[in-house]
This record gives C-alpha cells, sequence and structure tokens, in this order.
C-alpha cells in the first residue's frame, strides 16, 4: 500500500511517500510560513524522490490537528481533493496520536528499559493551545511476548492506535485517557488526579484482589514521558508538577523530555498503514479544534 | 553560474506540472471554476466561457444570520468541510467527465483569507493532479464576468466600458479598455452599499441579509415617505459614500420614534433604498458620459436589488447608454463568473504557477 502524508498543522511544513511502513521520503522544512506558496512544491519533490506519482498512491494520510488554523486547513484541503479525484481512501488523525507515536519510536530504547523492570510507561504528549490552556492525551506503551499475540488478536486492546515488532517482542501503543483541556491555574490538581486515575485504571486487569498481586501493583513505578510542544510557554507549571508528583507518591514518576517536538508526517504514514491493515476506521477528515468558536454571544450587545 | 542552474530547475518545476499538446486548441474548452472568496463555497463548469453546465453554490447564510454578518472564522471553518463535495457535486451535475477539464480557475484575491485558501489549495490539488493549468482570478474582475454568462456577447467589446460592482464588500466604478484590463474610478469612502443594507436591516431587526429582506418590503412602501440627503452626488469625483444615508436614517427615527411603527417600516427602507439607488444610477451614468462610454456593466450582490435594476433601465432609455445586468443568481457570488474569466484567461494564456498564494486586497 502505497501512502502520502502532509502534516501541515505546526511550524514545521512536512510531505511523506510511504510503501507500507516503509518511508520512501519524507521532507520537512523548519522554516517555513509560507505553506500556501511551498506545500506543492514539496509534494512534487517526495513524490520524486521516491519515484512515484501521484496517481500511484492508494491511501492519504493527513494530519487533523489540533495546531495552526491557517497550515491545517491547506493540508486538509488539498489531501481531500487527492482523495476525491484518485477515489482512495483518507485517514486523519489528531496531532496528539503523531506526536505519541514520534515520542515512542525515538525513545524506544529507553521505554523498553523500564518494561523490562516490569514498570509502565506512559507517553503524554502536551499541547500549548494557547487561553493558558493545555491539550493532551495519555498513552500507553506496553510490550508483549511474540508467542502470546498474534496480529488477529490485537483487537482485544481498547483503542490501539499502533503496533510494531522489534525482537521479540510486540510493542503496542494505547490511548488511555483521551483528549482532555485544562486550564494554567488548575493544571496541577486536574492533572495528579487524571494520573493518579490512569495508574489505577490501567492496574485493574492485571490486579486481582489477591494480596500478592497488589503488592506487586504497590511496588511497580508509573513512568509519565511528557513531551510535546508546550514546554516554552509552561515551563514554570511542569517543573511544579514534577516536584509535586515526585514529593507525594513514589509509585509516580514524572519525565519531562524538555525538547519541543513538532508532528512529523512520516508518523502518519505509519498510523495510516496501521489503520488500513486492521480495518479502522478513519475519523471524518475535518479539522480538529479544541473548542467550540463562539465569536460573540447576542447578550452581550 | 550556480543562479543560472538555479533558474532552469524552477523552470523545468513550472512547466512540468501541465502538458501542452495539440488538443488544447479545440474549440471546446471546458472551464472548472472555484470560488470560496467569503461565505459561500462555490463550484461550476462553464463552457466556453458562456454555457454554464453546473454551478453550484452552498450558501451558509444560516449559520451566519444570527450574528448579524459573515464570521470569518466560521465561514472558513465551513469551507473545508464542504469543498470536495461542492466540487464533486459540480462536476457530477455537468454530466462530463472529470478527465475532459481543460482547466482550473479560482479565486485567490480578493476576500477573507481563511477562505480563499481552502478554494486555492483543492484548485492547486486538482491541477497538480489532473496536470491541467491553474488560472488565478481577481473576485471583483469575475463579477463583471457574470454578464458574458447572459445577455452580453463579448465579440461586440470594440470599446471601453464602465463597471459598477456593488456588493457587501465593495462599491466601486471601474472603467475598463478592451483587453480587459480595469482601471478603478470611484470607490465608497466608507461602507459597501451592502454592508449599508445589512446595517439598516440589522438596526431594524428584519434578518441577514439585509439586501433582499429590504428589497422585499420596499415593494409595500412609499419611496417618498422620508427625503434622505443623497451624498457626494453633485461631487465631481466618482466616490461613494452610504454610511451617512445609515446614519441618518438611526436618527431620524430616534427623533421621531413613530417612524419605526410596523406600518411605517416598508416606506422607511424604501426610502433609504431609493437614496441608495438614486446615487448608484447618477454617478454610473455620470461616469459614462465623462469617459464617452456607451455601455455600463454592472454586477455584485446589490446588483439584485430590484428598484436599482428598474432605475437603471429607466436612466439607460433616457440616456442612450446600454445597461447590462446579470440575472439575480449570478448576482450573488457564484463560480460560474469565476470559470467564465477563466475561459478568457485560458484564451490569453494566462496562466499562474502552482505556488500562487492568497491575498486580502485586490489588485486593482
Amino acid at each position: 500500500m502505497r501512502i502520502f502524508s502532509i502534516d501541515s498543522t505546526s511550524k514545521t511544513l512536512s510531505v511523506a511517500v510511504s510503501d507500507g511502513d516503509k518511508i520512501l521520503s519524507f521532507l520537512k522544512n523548519n522554516k517555513s510560513t509560507t505553506y500556501m506558496v511551498n506545500i506543492i512544491k514539496y509534494i512534487d519533490k517526495a513524490l520524486n524522490e521516491s519515484g512515484l506519482e501521484i496517481k500511484d498512491i492508494d491511501i492519504f494520510a493527513v494530519n487533523l490537528g489540533p495546531g495552526d488554523f491557517t497550515g491545517g486547513r491547506i493540508g486538509i484541503s488539498i489531501i481531500k481533493t487527492f482523495s476525491f479525484l484518485s477515489k482512495k481512501p483518507v485517514y486523519g488523525f489528531n496531532s496528539l496520536d503523531v506526536f505519541a507515536l514520534g515520542f515512542l519510536l525515538k525513545n524506544i530504547e529507553k521505554i523498553n528499559k523500564v518494561l523490562e523492570r516490569g514498570n509502565k510507561a506512559f507517553i503524554v504528549p502536551l499541547m500549548d493551545v494557547r487561553n493558558k490552556e493545555l491539550y493532551f492525551s495519555i498513552y500507553e506503551a506496553k510490550r508483549v511476548l511474540k508467542k502470546n499475540i498474534n496480529n488477529k488478536n490485537l483487537k482485544v486492546y481498547e483503542k490501539l492506535i499502533f503496533s510494531f515488532v522489534k525482537n521479540d517482542y510486540f510493542y503496542l501503543l494505547q490511548k488511555t485517557f483521551d483528549n482532555t483541556l485544562l486550564n494554567q491555574d488548575n493544571f496541577l490538581d486536574g492533572f495528579f488526579s487524571i494520573v493518579n486515575r490512569v495508574r489505577c485504571l490501567t492496574n485493574t486487569t492485571t490486579c486481582a484482589p489477591s494480596l500478592e498481586n497488589n503488592e506487586k501493583f504497590q511496588k511497580q513505578t508509573s513512568i509519565f514521558y511528557l513531551t510535546g510542544n508546550a514546554f516554552k510557554t509552561f515551563e514554570e507549571q511542569l517543573s511544579e508538577l514534577k516536584e509535586a508528583l515526585t514529593k507525594k507518591e513514589g509509585a509516580i514518576k514524572i519525565k519531562v523530555d524538555k525538547f519541543n517536538y513538532y508532528p512529523e508526517a512520516r508518523f502518519l504514514n505509519l498510523l495510516a498503514n496501521f489503520k488500513y491493515e486492521n480495518k479502522i476506521p478513519s475519523l471524518p477528515i475535518i479539522p480538529i479544534y479544541v473548542r467550540d468558536f463562539i465569536p460573540f454571544s447576542k447578550e452581550k450587545k | 553560474m550556480i543562479s543560472k542552474k538555479v533558474n532552469k530547475k524552477n523552470q523545468k518545476f513550472k512547466n512540468n506540472f501541465f502538458t501542452k499538446d495539440e488538443s488544447r486548441n479545440k474549440r471546446e474548452v471546458l472551464i472548472l471554476g472555484i470560488e470560496t472568496s467569503c461565505d459561500d463555497t462555490c463550484a461550476s463548469i462553464v463552457r466556453n466561457g458562456k454555457e454554464i453546465l453546473s454551478n453550484i453554490v452552498s450558501s451558509q447564510n444560516d449559520i451566519h444570520e444570527k450574528y448579524g454578518g459573515v464570521v470569518p472564522e466560521i465561514a472558513s471553518r465551513k469551507h473545508v468541510e464542504m469543498i470536495d463535495i461542492v466540487i464533486n457535486e459540480a462536476i457530477l451535475r455537468s454530466g462530463i467527465n472529470i478527465d475532459e477539464i481543460d482547466a482550473v480557475a479560482v479565486t485567490n484575491r480578493p476576500g477573507l483569507l481563511g477562505s480563499l485558501l481552502v478554494g486555492v489549495g483543492a484548485a492547486k490539488a486538482i491541477c497538480y493532479f489532473k496536470k491541467i493549468p491553474l488560472i488565478a482570478i481577481n473576485h471583483l474582475k469575475a463579477h463583471i464576468f457574470a454578464n458574458m454568462l447572459s445577455d452580453f456577447d463579448i465579440s461586440t467589446l470594440n470599446d471601453k466600458f464602465i463597471s459598477l460592482i456593488i456588493s457587501g464588500g465593495h462599491s466601486s466604478l471601474y472603467l475598463c479598455d478592451k483587453n480587459l484590463n480595469l482601471s478603478e474610478i470611484g470607490h465608497t469612502v466608507d461602507d459597501a452599499v451592502g454592508e449599508a443594507f445589512d446595517k439598516i436591516a440589522r438596526y431594524l431587526n428584519l434578518g441577514y441579509p439585509g439586501g433582499p429582506v429590504i428589497d422585499k418590503i420596499s415593494k409595500d412602501g412609499d419611496s417618498n415617505f422620508v427625503r434622505f440627503t443623497r451624498p457626494m452626488i453633485q461631487s465631481n469625483d466618482f466616490n461613494f459614500s452610504f454610511s451617512g444615508i445609515k446614519t441618518a436614517l438611526i436618527y431620524r427615527t430616534k427623533k421621531y420614534p413613530e417612524l419605526l411603527e410596523e406600518k411605517n417600516i416598508p416606506s422607511l427602507v424604501a426610502s433609504f433604498q431609493a437614496a441608495a439607488v438614486d446615487v448608484l444610477v447618477e454617478k454610473s451614468i455620470k461616469a459614462a458620459e465623462y469617459y464617452n462610454v456607451d455601455k455600463i456593466l454592472i454586477s455584485g450582490g446589490v446588483a439584485a436589488n430590484s428598484r436599482l435594476r428598474e432605475e437603471f433601465k429607466k436612466a439607460s432609455s433616457k440616456k442612450n447608454i446600454k445597461v447590462f445586468i446579470p440575472p439575480i443568481n449570478l448576482c450573488m457570488d457564484n463560480a460560474a463568473m469565476v470559470a467564465s474569466l477563466g475561459y478568457y484567461e485560458y484564451l490569453k494564456n494566462n496562466f499562474s504557477d502552482l505556488s500562487i498564494d492568497v491575498f486580502s486586497r485586490s489588485d486593482y
């Protein structure tokens, strides 16, 4: 399956072409803000490098945001048109999924060590969505021995967004807490309670009421990796959170990856390939907005 | 040396996008027009700049109605949802095959940026995918070409003509030469005429859009009920002003609250409409006489106003000036006019690069 994807929802415009999960070409521009001018040039270049033509593409993928309104609309408008001209399917993804997968693949060694020790690893992409608000989801990274699982029984894992095989293991990325919006002022309390809830929720299945299991649960550390692009604006809140959580609860550790990541198109190809292979339906291809747009209320006048 | 190399590369990049073959010289040219400059998502297929095969308009009026005007952010959100559906519908209804389209014409200025970029993005994608040329269109110039789709015969167009474009966003007079180059000779110094209609309708709680509502109610009213001033009607230029009439109406109703009684509303808005139309007719005729031109082409949403159509008809028969007004559905924003102008640009090989941007302001 030849997949073509555009991500134009951040400062970085990126385009990728792949054959299944094998990336054939990937282009990204860190500086450009003039997407309207450059986008066709990038599309053409990426296709040329991959040796394919736009007509050869079987699946289209696009980042639906949240993110830059202008950029996102250009990308979605173009991908939608390609899909309608070629009568090929299009898959759309939430920015947070792209962040989470990007982090997992970049830090797979680190996460592997955590899992080896019997601890739990969570990925928390945080997005700065202005208005002093943070937007995030929580994903759990798991691994299962290859012999215990095959492609067919992947379905038992709910809200699975991606999986891949490495060495003896199946690695799974599961969305455990859905898109949430928290204000800067009550971020600390809100996030703390969510993290605790996630820790308990993800353990109920493995923790039967037996005493032995309960002890196991108490010993198990859950490590939350914070990633995303909110660190410049929310540095203060995040370091406060880190302090608070490490003091209060030994079982929960927060690690902050301070580097500001931007979503990249190549991860869209992987996500689209996974969705296609597992026959998971796409989100509707319209931009994702964090909040509804309310221009002004009539009462105000 | 290096710069030469780069240039060559760019050249190759530009020319590769559409293949020039002999069949392009055929007589029949099919243009797909796309228009998303404001709140309507439109697509249309037009044959030879004259024959409309399909003309789809997805209006957002009922969404913007509650705000009393177009909210740019909402308009843009709706365009993204509708764009591929509207284009698909235009192609299906026209009965042609998508591969038969010779070029795509798209509005890239002037308008709301968030809206324009959705249409331009889709147009670029079609041109890149189908390897056909892209034609960037000025929305105002396209409005004039709504006339070419009705009774105006372009072969009679040997001389200059005057064009009056009146809508919710624009009120301008243009002088157009035989090469279809526009030069502005007058414009509104404050509100556009359609904007004044909208604001009056909002003030009197008549609904949105204001133009059609006021037009309808006015038919039962007496246009001599209140004598409003005709601002700038005597001035030596071709500029307009409409916010003054609007303010006059608001202060008149504050001074005489009985004007706001239900029985007086039709006559009140009829009087306002008469004042606005008088200025438009007077200035357009004056411009035609000054430039010694015998044709006036009117277009834009306000050209759908029935009083304006009547008054222009009367004036033209008196002055031996021909006035052309497109049918009402072509007065509003639509993509057929974009496709029609696209045809004339196509004949002149006025193609745009796929790197064109969108602009909020007109280039003339």
